[in-house]
């Protein structure tokens, strides 16, 4: 029995043991069934707006993803596939590397010269036979004949240990790149290990390096390892080779591997799994196909950025360069997750968070990261109100009581100690964006956010001291907060109380920790500062203003947008699609002159958990104690938009957004217990409600009684 | 591998409480015609105390020392090995000299310390000095070492035997704290070691430098 399918029944058990059954699915990987069921998918053909075109093929549960591109190259960091022309007829140009237009993480790319293309798809999944934190990729490479004679193609694939372009070298590979490497038939191995299989079709030279024979190899570059594909093709032939790579060198045979690894066995699981997953999560669809695909495409990147550890999931800040854990982004995955209709997977992150709590109550995943204790218990809160899961409220109710304690015993040691800035957190050196040690604002911020969020919990839990006894230290604990603003004399948010260090944490005072008033006029100064500094981007910079960042702008688009503010929330989702990869991925810092990255190489977790909680926010906010709809829609989006088995913290509802006559909108949705707000978009004013019952609160807002199930009101322009 | 050893040494002491010769006198019966049953009586009786002494002498039984890790490594070859790892900074061979260390003297507060000391510069340090690489893969792993290194910190206080030893393990806990980055935390372990060790040398600079810096998170520069 295969090592997966003998660890599945047993993770089943552990995970159904811990009431979280749905997350079974997720350990089945891609499943059996005919790869011919499957359809195929279209290509989603979008603007590379990076210096590199670079995608992640991963899965959850892996502990390295598949890194595709820059150019005809697929890596694990450890060993590298890369694909050359060998003598074309003119210069060849190599595409960027494109995703399916549903979502789906099956790569396209393709190199053309004169007469010929050569077209890649990629598609990574799980294989029973390498292991639950392996995968194995298999690529499809057609060459065809695009002029009108005939044509020679002969294709080079060579083993390398690292692309030429950026990359990351992931925390297992090995110290040393030096290697004895040989051909085993078609099967690249090195020292003794497989590492990829190519078509029975490649030709191999006789002196190439064999078993008895093997070839030493030194350094990161190609090796010893080379072999060839060529076919005369006719005008419109054409003709295609398989290659596979095991995502760690393995000791199974390839021969052993070699079903499981057939292309369109991996490519079909590959587009079954990851359809099933985006079909089971909340869906977008709006008059904006990049919107929508955009929002596929996050999901995608957030679930990819999953390990598994001791039977739980974890999330990691990037398929890449960030696989570990940092509270501050995997609070944001949760938050995401949970409004995405992905509640296992949000419950589980959670449940993994608390797992970093400290003997005395703080929550810290890295040095000197203060935050994360505010930031852990508002993912605890998240998971729990959207997914209406008073269990999961009792179940970390403990932890979330000792960091309370935590939080007060902190306020009052720096009361005690007659701190500059009394009653709030006490210095913290992250080592990170804040490029600071100092007392910062955003850790009290989220310290505000987690006390509310243990009130939160503990009604749900039931425990109603608990509950009064947070509320009232949250309550305090903004006096505090306001205090220290009334004290430091800035003229918007600085990012630490001492007045120094990089614009952070202090974004989030407003969305989501609501530590501060969203009509504080303090928050418009500080989007001010920020987004004018970036120019026309709609994006804010990180230090000098030639770097660009994706997400550190995105709490302040969404304090915008609830601030009654929406075309500046709109500028930075513009700004975020137009910077993005043509994979729809988002690299953290970027340089806004010639979009390279360095090391820091796109997907990044937290931009897609941004971009996946504004989107939604947009059209179903539950932020008030009332349901809000429509607050980011512009007055395209209700020509068509819906958003569907969207979790809210008044539950499970479906969102529509028409424009049934040029005069007319009309929302559709679940009724809730709770009043509606419909926001009128910008460009249109109301004349007048339709749907009795309902009435203009403003010129922009209309509301609507609980359990309301549709809107319809007349409007007019304004310009 | 510790937690094992203390198990099985209280389980020792416990049964010695049961001794044969604590049995009752069996009264003898007047009656020869009942002989029988009062025979039988003294056999079970008889049979009972053999009992007992088989179960104490299998407790008290002389048993051959457990086998230690590494035998053939004297006490004071690893201690002089961790010295050698510590002051290069080595702190994964550290750990393994240390570990071992702790695992032959399981009660040895002092060893309890030095275990958890160098659980929390793997932790933080990684394997060796400079190194490319954390130790830890994930953060996940790191603080659950971190986690360990402090229980085992709480388990040697408990044991200390003196103030000095108490203030110590205790100093050594604060500063795990100040390493990673919860200086309150910190304080309030050097607050407590002064408290019952006035003036208490390794703790006194700690606590003024963590003070100072509470009120004053700028001193000594803390832009890069």
């Amino acid at each position: 029995m295969s090592l997966l399918r003998r660890c599945i029944p047993l993770a089943a058990r552990m995970l159904s043991a811990a009431g979280a059954a749905p997350l079974v699915f997720l350990l089945t990987g891609c499943g059996p069934g005919r790869p011919a069921d499957v359809p195929p998918g279209e290509v989603a053909l979008h603007p590379e707006h990076y210096a590199h075109s670079i995608a992640a093929l991963g899965f959850p549960g892996a502990r390295r993803a598949y890194q595709v591109g820059h150019g005809s190259v697929v890596g694990t960091g450890e060993t590298a596939l890369e694909w050359g022309l060998v003598a074309p007829r003119g210069p060849v140009q190599i595409s960027p590397v494109y995703f399916e237009r549903d979502g789906v993480p099956v790569a396209h790319w393709s190199m053309t010269t004169p007469g010929q293309r050569v077209s890649f798809e990629a598609a990574a999944a799980p294989c029973a036979r390498l292991g639950d934190t392996s995968l194995v990729v298999s690529v499809r490479v057609t060459a065809e004949c695009t002029g009108n004679a005939p044509v020679e193609v002969a294709l080079d694939a060579r083993v390398r240990s690292l692309p030429d372009g950026p990359h990351v070298v992931p925390w297992d590979a090995p110290e040393r790149w030096a290697f004895q490497e040989y051909w085993q038939g078609r099967a690249a191995y090195r020292d003794g290990r497989l590492v990829a299989a190519l078509d029975d079709a490649a030709s191999i030279k006789s002196d190439a390096p064999s078993r008895s024979r093997p070839a030493h190899t030194d350094g990161t570059g190609p090796g010893a390892l080379v072999a060839r594909c060529g076919v005369r093709l006719a005008p419109g032939e054409r003709r295609s080779w398989d290659f596979w790579m095991p995502l760690y060198p393995t000791r199974v045979g390839a021969r052993a591997l070699a079903a499981d690894a057939a292309h369109e066995r991996v490519a079909a699981g590959a587009r079954r799994w990851w359809r099933r997953i985006l079909t089971r999560a909340a869906a977008l669809e709006t008059p904006d196909t990049l919107v929508n695909t955009a929002w596929r495409a996050a999901l995608v990147t957030l679930v990819q950025c999953h390990e598994r550890d001791r039977g739980r999931w974890v999330p990691i800040g990037s398929p890449f360069q960030y696989r570990d854990v940092w509270l501050r982004d995997g609070a944001r995955a949760v938050r995401a997750l949970a409004v995405a209709g992905l509640l296992d997977l949000a419950r589980d992150d959670a449940l993994t968070l608390a797992e970093y709590q400290m003997p005395g109550g703080a929550l810290i995943s890295q040095r000197g990261q203060l935050d994360g204790t505010g930031q852990a218990l508002w993912a605890f809160e998240q998971a729990s109100s959207l997914g209406a899961d008073a269990a999961l409220a009792r179940a970390l109710l403990p932890v979330a009581k000792r960091a309370l304690v935590w939080i007060v015993h902190q306020r009052q040691v720096t009361a005690a100690l007659h701190s500059p800035f009394p009653e709030l957190l006490p210095f913290g050196d992250p080592r990170d964006g804040e490029l600071v040690r100092a007392q910062l604002v955003g850790n009290d911020a989220w310290a505000i956010a987690g006390c509310e969020a243990v009130a939160s919990l503990a009604r749900r839990a039931g425990d109603l001291l608990l509950a009064d006894r947070a509320a009232r230290e949250a309550a305090a604990y903004r006096v505090s907060f306001s205090a220290a603003l009334a004290q430091v004399r800035h003229s918007d948010i600085p990012p630490s109380w001492q007045r120094v260090g990089r614009d952070w944490g202090n974004t989030s005072v407003a969305y989501p920790t609501r530590a501060l008033s969203l009509e504080d006029p303090r928050l418009s100064a500080l989007a001010h500062r920020m987004f004018a500094r970036a120019g026309e981007t709609g994006l804010t910079c990180y230090g000098p203003p030639d770097s660009l960042h994706t997400y550190n702008g995105a709490d302040l688009a969404q304090w915008a947008m609830i601030a009654g503010r929406p075309a500046e929330a709109r500028s930075w989702l513009d700004g975020v699609l137009a910077h993005s990869s043509s994979t729809l991925g988002q690299a953290e810092i970027f340089s806004r002159g010639d979009g390279g990255f360095g090391a820091n190489l796109p997907p990044h977790a937290t931009a897609a958990a941004t971009l996946v909680d504004l989107l939604r926010n947009m059209v179903v906010s539950d932020l008030r104690d009332t349901l809000d709809v429509g607050l980011g829609a512009s007055v395209t989006w209700w020509q068509g938009t819906t958003l569907a088995r969207a979790p809210t913290r008044f539950g499970v509802i479906t969102v529509r957004l028409d424009r049934p006559a040029p005069d007319r909108l009309r929302v559709r949705l679940d009724p809730c217990a709770v009043p509606l707000r419909v926001r009128v978009p910008d460009g249109l004013r109301v004349t007048a409600t339709v749907t009795p019952g309902t009435r203009v609160l403003a010129a922009e807002w209309i509301e609507a009684p609980p359990r309301t199930g549709e809107v319809v009101f007349a409007v007019e322009e304004t310009r | 591998m510790s937690a094992r050893r203390r198990k099985r040494g209280r389980g020792a002491r416990a049964p010695r409480a049961v001794s044969p010769s604590g049995a009752a006198p069996q009264p003898r019966s007047p009656h020869g015609a009942r002989g029988g049953s009062a025979r039988r009586r003294w056999l079970v009786a008889a049979a009972t105390v053999a009992a007992l002494a088989t179960l104490a002498w299998w407790v008290v039984r002389p048993r051959p020392t457990p086998s230690l890790p590494h035998p053939e490594v004297s006490t004071e070859a690893a201690a002089e090995s961790a010295r050698v790892a510590i002051e290069v900074q080595d702190w994964g061979r550290a750990l393994v000299w240390v570990d071992l260390l702790a695992a032959r003297e399981p009660r040895n507060v002092m060893r309890l310390l030095g275990l958890g000391l160098a659980l929390h510069n793997y932790a933080w340090s990684g394997g060796r000095y400079a190194r490319e690489r954390s130790a830890m893969r994930t953060s996940l792993e790191r603080i659950r070492l971190e986690q360990r290194a402090l229980e085992l910190m709480d388990s040697a206080a408990t044991l200390a035997a003196t103030d000095e030893q108490w203030a110590r393990i205790r100093h050594w806990r604060g500063q795990t704290y100040e390493n990673i980055g919860l200086p309150v935390d910190a304080l309030d372990d050097y607050a407590v070691v002064l408290e019952r060790v006035p003036g208490y040398a390794m703790s006194v600079p700690r606590q003024l430098w963590v003070v100072h810096h509470l009120r004053d998170p700028l001193a000594d520069g803390s832009q890069p």
